[in-house]
């Protein structure tokens, strides 16, 4: 799964990038890397873009560069609901 | 080291790590801000005083997360960090701030730092907070693991920040023993694997991640419904200061502009030096500075909400409604500021990394309806659209108002949406960006932040308006007419031997406004407005408002004196806008004695202010943020191109619907 999918409340670590460009450098910079854990926070207002918890920082991503980035669900991280990511995701918990 | 001997201190750091208030602790407010050459990106400089009695220079390099060079900010900090920056040397120490509860993210670019070679010391900021928070940095450890010396600082208390000077006059004694071993090659996964052993190391985190100020605040600040009123409710007091209470000041400032015109006119002998004066420079000048409040206001207001962490949190929230239109939510404050002005607008853009995403804002903020087309919206609604009210409630000059912003916005983010679908698409950075802790506002960053940049809108704006105000003055005022001169005196002196007192005033008043209107009509800029005629004929503008047009190139605002010149009325004091009012509804064309302004025309003037691009400040703040004349004639174009076609589309589409 990707970033994107990740409900508020979630956490992730991530795997890896999906496709290689060079925008997601920065990215990386930032702290994405691989076997780094990451925790949804919380959506803007219209779902997009999301907010990060990482490496003890906030982080601002949108959900289309999100999608970049593959993770699998971290099953210790505590999955508490804040509020909803977009109509869209909202009853996709299960996924 | 600088040539004179005197030796270089570096800031460096991520942004959001108080890398600022560290600068201002440890040089005062004592400082000097420039840009670096070529690039619009703020250098500032300031000094310090070392207890050995050495004074060395320090310099304060823009906030990056990496040396690894993508946008200018990272770029200058490169080359001043391997000495190739032109006009900056080789910094002899460089003090790495870090934020204590971020270490981790702060240590990418701190370990590229360390690589580098040159002495170094890392200040661990905001210990207060981390402390808080229930983190435990071992700073010996710290300083084991990366060879660097750390030192814990807290740069909002002056009191805190001693161990960092003791630090820096100590290193700065030191011989440089380290080797550079920085490579760029090295991917963030190896880096950051190196960070994690450092972190693990000297770093323990709280058993259980306590739930902070900040993320109560956040809770409400981004709440899908509470966090957009709260939006909206600052947005509405920040328009509200600028437009209502900046005008007090204002009018402080334009009366003061006055007085100092009739003060010069007395001191100057009367002649060309004394029109230069009083209506090139200080006219043109005072043009700029009667702007100063709005402007200031605006900067304190962008600098509050930077230093306390609210406009990240704007940004996210509007990040979704800008991607609409191509932009992205850091696009919104320069575009809301250019309703005030648009070189403050313009100057905001900075914080926008991304390239395209930069440029297209730039090129859209000046179709944001700036304060200075205000007045002459409400000019020509109050001369030609009836006082009704829509409904007992809605008035309808309130409303042609209102719609004239609405076609501004509408069409700007229009505009925005085509220049990123075609030649401004895609992005080179990813839009991401940094949530920072809640911080209390400092009063000095923000103010000495609110200084830095008005006095460059000052220099800026200030610089060319100046220039250009002597070059408009003398398209106004020449070539001299000795005859209508002459003729006018000898029509003076008949009047004064007929008359006396009261009539005699009258109508050497008169003499005088036929006189300006006569030398107008005869000046270089009257001929351009008669030249330009055919090409406004379709929009229903005769040559009068030609010169209008072409005077207000300088700044939109002249329109409004170049009309009062053409039409006769007293130009100075009270009443002005009166008898300027009553002179529109009656002006009648001399051909053909139809009146030259009806309702339609008024409102095809007006569209036409909405899109032009006349402001001089403009040209040279879009040619100065650009850095190319291209971009800023192309802007001047498609403006003019605009608000061509939209008076058009107004005047010859109301004539067809059968308005006047």
């Amino acid at each position: 799964m990707t970033l994107d999918v990740l409900l508020p409340g979630e956490g992730g670590i991530i795997e890896g990038y999906s496709e290689s460009k060079e925008l997601h450098h920065r990215l990386k910079e930032l702290g994405l890397v691989e076997g780094t854990r990451v925790r949804v926070r919380r959506c803007a207002p219209w779902g997009d873009p999301m907010e990060l918890s990482v490496r003890g920082y906030h982080l601002s991503i949108r959900k289309e560069d999100a999608k970049c980035i593959r993770v699998r669900r971290d099953e210790d991280a505590p999955a508490s609901r804040q509020c909803g990511c977009g109509k869209k995701h909202r009853y996709r918990g299960g996924l | 080291m600088t040539p004179g001997g005197v030796r270089e201190v570096a800031l460096v750091g991520n942004p959001n790590t108080g890398k600022t208030t560290i600068f201002n602790a440890l040089t005062g407010l004592r400082h000097t801000t420039a840009n670096y050459p070529g690039v619009t990106v703020e250098r500032r400089a300031g000094s310090l005083k070392l207890k050995n009695g050495e004074t060395v220079s320090v310099i304060d390099l823009p906030g990056v997360y990496s040396l690894l060079p993508r946008s200018p900010d990272e770029q200058v900090v490169h080359d001043v960090l391997f000495g190739t920056q032109k006009g900056t040397p080789l910094p002899d120490l460089v003090v790495v701030v870090l934020a204590a509860n971020n270490l981790e993210r702060n240590l990418y670019l701190a370990t590229q730092v360390a690589e580098l070679g040159l002495p170094a010391v890392f200040a661990i900021n905001m210990w207060d907070a981390a402390r808080e928070q229930g983190l435990e940095i071992d700073l010996d450890r710290l300083q084991m693991m990366t060879g660097i010396p750390c030192v814990a600082t807290v740069g909002t208390d002056k009191k805190r920040v001693p161990g960092l000077l003791e630090a820096v006059e100590r290193e700065l004694g030191r011989a440089a023993t380290r080797r550079r071993t920085f490579d760029p090659a090295v991917a963030p996964e190896v880096r950051y694997k190196m960070i994690e052993n450092i972190v693990a190391a000297a770093v323990r985190h709280p058993e259980e991640e306590r739930r902070t100020v900040s993320d109560r605040i956040d809770r409400v600040l981004t709440h899908r419904v509470w966090g957009l009123l709260v939006f909206v409710g600052v947005m509405a007091f920040v328009f509200q200061s600028i437009f209502s209470w900046a005008r007090i000041p204002m009018e402080w400032i334009s009366h003061g502009m006055e007085h100092l015109a009739l003060f010069a006119r007395v001191v100057l002998p009367d002649g060309a030096l004394e029109s230069l004066i009083v209506d090139g420079v200080i006219g043109g000048v005072g043009n700029v500075v009667v702007f100063l409040p709005q402007i200031m206001l605006l900067f304190f207001f962008i600098s509050f909400f930077e230093d306390t962490g609210y406009m990240a949190r704007a940004v996210f929230v509007l990040d979704r409604i800008m991607k609409m239109v191509g932009l992205n939510g850091k696009a919104f404050l320069p575009l809301l500021s250019s309703f005030a002005c648009t070189v403050p607008g313009v100057l905001a853009t900075r914080t926008i990394e991304d390239r395209n995403d930069r440029l297209a804002t730039i090129l859209v903020a000046p179709l944001m309806s700036c304060s200075a087309r205000l007045p002459i919206y409400t000019l020509l609604a109050a001369a030609f659209v009836p006082p009704a009210m829509l409904f007992h409630v809605i008035s309808l000059q309130g409303l042609t108002l209102l719609a004239m912003y609405l076609l501004s916005i509408g069409t700007g983010l229009g505009v925005a949406a085509i220049f990123r679908k075609t030649f401004l698409k895609g992005n080179r950075m990813p839009f991401v960006f940094e949530l920072p802790p809640y911080r209390m506002p400092q009063p000095k960053t923000v103010l000495s932040a609110m200084w830095d940049r008005s006095k460059e809108f000052i220099v800026r704006a200030g610089s060319i308006i100046f220039l250009l105000s002597i070059v408009l003055w003398f398209l106004v005022s020449y070539p001299k007419q000795p005859g209508i001169e002459a003729r006018m005196q000898a029509e003076r002196a008949a009047v004064r031997t007929v008359l006396a007192g009261g009539p005699l005033e009258a109508r050497l008043e008169e003499i005088d406004h036929a006189e300006r209107d006569a030398k107008i009509r005869a000046s270089f800029a009257g001929r351009l407005g008669r030249a330009i005629e055919p090409l406004i004929r379709p929009l229903g503008f005769n040559w009068e408002i030609g010169i209008g047009i072409v005077a207000s190139f300088a700044a939109r605002e002249l329109l409004i004196s170049t009309l009062a010149i053409v039409h006769h009325v007293k130009t100075e004091g009270e009443g002005m806008t009166e008898g300027l009012i009553r002179a529109l509804q009656s002006a009648r064309s001399q051909d053909t004695g139809k009146p030259v302004y009806t309702p339609l025309v008024a409102v095809a003037l007006m569209v036409f202010y909405v899109f032009a691009c006349q402001c001089f400040s403009t040209y040279a703040v879009l040619k100065r943020e650009t850095g190319s004349w291209g971009w800023t004639f192309f802007t001047i174009f498609y403006m003019t191109a605009l608000a061509w076609g939209g008076a058009f589309i107004v005047y010859q589409g109301g004539r067809l619907l059968g308005f006047q």
